[in-house]
């Protein structure tokens, strides 16, 4: 026996310090955050989640909380960095949804702008090769539809002309089915803009019909930058693509820096039916920083927000018409103290403020503003460092975990 | 189970000497640039000096973390070199036996027990090691805690967990994960290493020159393996696959290089290596 003493000692020594080490020495202390409802319906906050940092510890610790409690990125393990690889694709919700649903058909579409989806057809378009050649006439576009009914699959490519002159990257920013036709409407980077272009195709044979470029945006001004972007539609398939175009202000251009200040907002509809392209009434003299924007259906709405108010706004896209401000939340009536920052999902605004050192979130109804849920952010367990623990919880992100309906 | 027990004390006896200098040298490494990096930061403390006097920070309260990372070369140092030595030894363990003394293999080879726990018993052995040099570590961590509070005085110093110190620095925070779960991906991809490292030997030993290639060759598709699930596209968003795919592949590719690696060892060991 004597012989095996070290043996025995250097493995029980080792097993008894790893699994001492795993039962109690591996906890990391972190505080747990939970997110509590204050007032309305608990099921409104069931699906939120507000990320940020913990600041109590000499790393940051990223972290999220919801009604579940808080889950620090610290604590992830190999297992959950692979299965939240992608998130930037499967965090879409109707992406996720689709998934669950459609899991055979989705296998490597990770363009939600490239989607269409009615009762009957979910369809996807993408660009084959996006990075053309300088002088190009030509770019292959390939379409694949399910039928929802029949699970059918079917595919086809179509050869889409492309302004040969300078266009070096054409891409797709929105899919529309509008009776018998695919309207693909693309954008076309070049070094000095970028232009969009409806491009009509034959549903059933994926034959092309007809492109017309829909955008004519020249800068001529060199103090002036554009950002060109097209709002995400999250409702139902309307025939409307919105086009953001922010005006920015270079306030200083050098070799090694480059800064400017958003000096505007410009909005445009284009209606695929019409193939009419027009401006929406400037809301350049209201914009602020905060502004949020959420296409929603045939709905435009915005949401402007400053430390005391939040000020609900909305275009109807049909008519052009628009309602400012039809309804604004005080912090005051939310029992918050400071409003941070909103976000637009369907037919809900979501409002992240912050009374003392809590963070509170609000949901409202989009279409009168009533307020449908408060919730607060709550330390769980122990309430003896309860102020410097909330003191050092930062969030900043409101994440919707619903599923689309 | 008698011969499996015996032969691996016998393994371990063998390493008893290189183990307790790896954790001599991680002591002192360690415990000696702790020692030197609070005592100067103190000492400045105390006579009240500034970051532009001394030449290095002073923050206003010093923990253990802070004392770790800012020790952090001679910190690392020990570990890459008991790393190091434990993948040598892994090749080592086996070459000793046909080059020391009296080519030992011949007697080990002949025992009249399966040959197959030879193979298992110098497995056991090397994971003993690295499982010893955790442990030491761990229980380090904890002495270096105690002999931080005992130099800097409690005015000076912030309380800290744990966790914060062994996972403050890449290396700690691979080596000891703070989840049990990320512990048995972490060691069982090690676990799989010293069974490929294993058979490669046993190529090279049953085929000598033809061998170094075969070990060279199988070594490369086991890696290639492995990674394949990676390889399809874990973070292309246009892959063909879904990441719970990869990953259930990812654990298939692992489960089958274990049971390759390990019966083809087992068939070297029984029918390619002759006395």
């Amino acid at each position: 026996m004597k012989r095996y003493l070290l043996s025995i000692v250097l493995g029980v020594c080792t097993l008894g310090i790893l699994c001492t080490y795993y039962t109690y020495g591996a906890a990391d202390h972190l505080p747990e955050y939970k997110l509590t409802t204050v007032q309305g319906d608990p099921k409104e906050g069931a699906d939120l989640e507000l990320s940020g940092n913990y600041d109590g510890r000499m790393h940051t610790e990223s972290l999220v909380v919801n009604g579940n409690g808080s889950k620090y990125r610290s604590r992830e393990t190999l297992r959950d960095q692979i299965l939240g690889a992608r998130s930037w694709v499967y965090n879409n919700k109707e992406m996720e949804q689709w998934v669950r649903d459609h899991r055979q058909f989705m296998r490597g579409k990770d363009q939600t702008e490239g989607f269409y989806k009615d009762d009957e057809w979910l369809v996807y378009v993408k660009v084959k090769s996006p990075l053309g050649r300088v002088n190009q006439k030509e770019v292959e576009l390939s379409v694949e539809r399910l039928n929802l009914k029949t699970d059918e699959v079917q595919q086809y490519t179509t050869q889409i002309p492309v302004k040969s002159d300078s266009s070096n990257f054409t891409n797709v920013v929105d899919v529309q089915r509008i009776k018998d036709q695919l309207h693909v409407l693309a954008s076309q980077d070049t070094d000095k803009s970028i232009q969009y272009f409806d491009y009509m195709l034959n549903f059933e044979s994926g034959a092309f019909i007809q492109g017309e470029q829909i955008t004519h945006w020249n800068n001529t001004n060199k103090d002036i930058e554009f950002d060109y972007d097209i709002l995400y539609n999250a409702g139902d398939p309307s025939g409307y693509a919105v086009f953001k175009v922010q005006e920015n202000k270079v306030k200083s251009r050098g070799e090694n820096s480059y800064s400017f200040e958003p000096s505007g907002v410009h909005l445009y509809v284009y209606s695929y039916q019409s193939g009419k392209l027009s401006a929406l009434p400037d809301p350049k003299q209201i914009l602020i920083h905060g502004t949020v924007y959420g296409h929603t259906g045939e709905v435009l709405n915005y949401v402007n927000v400053d430390k005391n108010a939040v000020h609900l706004s909305r275009y109807n896209l049909s008519t052009g018409q628009e309602e400012r401000d039809y309804a604004t939340i005080k912090a005051t009536e939310l029992d918050a103290a400071e409003i941070l920052t909103a976000n637009l999902f369907e037919d809900r605004v979501y409002v992240l403020m912050k009374k003392g050192v809590t963070p509170l979130i609000a949901a409202l109804d989009v279409s009168n503003g009533k307020v449908l849920y408060v919730g607060e952010t709550a330390l769980e367990g122990s309430a003896l460092d309860r102020e410097k623990e909330m003191k050092l919880l930062n969030l900043y992100n409101i994440n919707i975990t619903k599923t689309t309906s | 189970m008698n011969r499996y027990l015996k032969l691996v004390n016998m393994e371990i006896h063998r390493f008893r000497y290189i183990l307790a200098s790896l954790m001599v040298v991680t002591l002192l490494s360690q415990c000696g640039s702790l020692i030197w990096t609070i005592q100067r930061v103190v000492s400045a403390k105390e006579k009240g000096l500034t970051q532009a006097e001394v030449g290095f920070a002073i923050p206003k309260f010093l923990s253990f973390p802070w004392a770790i990372v800012n020790t952090k070369v001679w910190f690392i140092l020990p570990i890459l070199l008991s790393i190091t030595v434990l993948v040598l030894y892994s090749m080592i363990i086996w070459y000793r036996d046909w080059f020391g003394r009296s080519t030992f293999i011949y007697r080990l080879l002949m025992l009249p027990s399966a040959r197959w726990v030879l193979y298992v018993s110098k497995l056991t052995a090397i994971l003993t090691f690295v499982f010893s040099m955790i442990a030491f570590q761990l229980v380090l961590l904890v002495g270096e805690n105690m002999l931080f509070k005992t130099i800097v005085p409690a005015g000076m110093r912030t309380d800290s967990t744990f966790v914060e110190a062994s996972t403050i620095i890449p290396v700690l925070d691979t080596l000891l994960p703070k989840q049990f779960e990320q512990f048995i991906y972490s060691y069982g991809l090690g676990i799989i290493g010293v069974i490929v490292i294993f058979t490669a030997v046993l190529l090279e030993r049953s085929y000598r020159r033809l061998g170094i290639l075969y070990a060279i060759g199988y070594s490369a598709a086991c890696v290639g393996v492995i990674l394949s699930p990676f390889i399809l596209g874990l973070d292309r968003s246009n892959s063909y696959w879904y990441p719970s795919e990869i990953y259930t592949m990812e654990l298939a590719a692992c489960l089958l290089i274990s049971v390759i690696s390990v019966c083809l060892g087992f068939w070297l060991l029984r029918k390619k290596i002759t006395v």
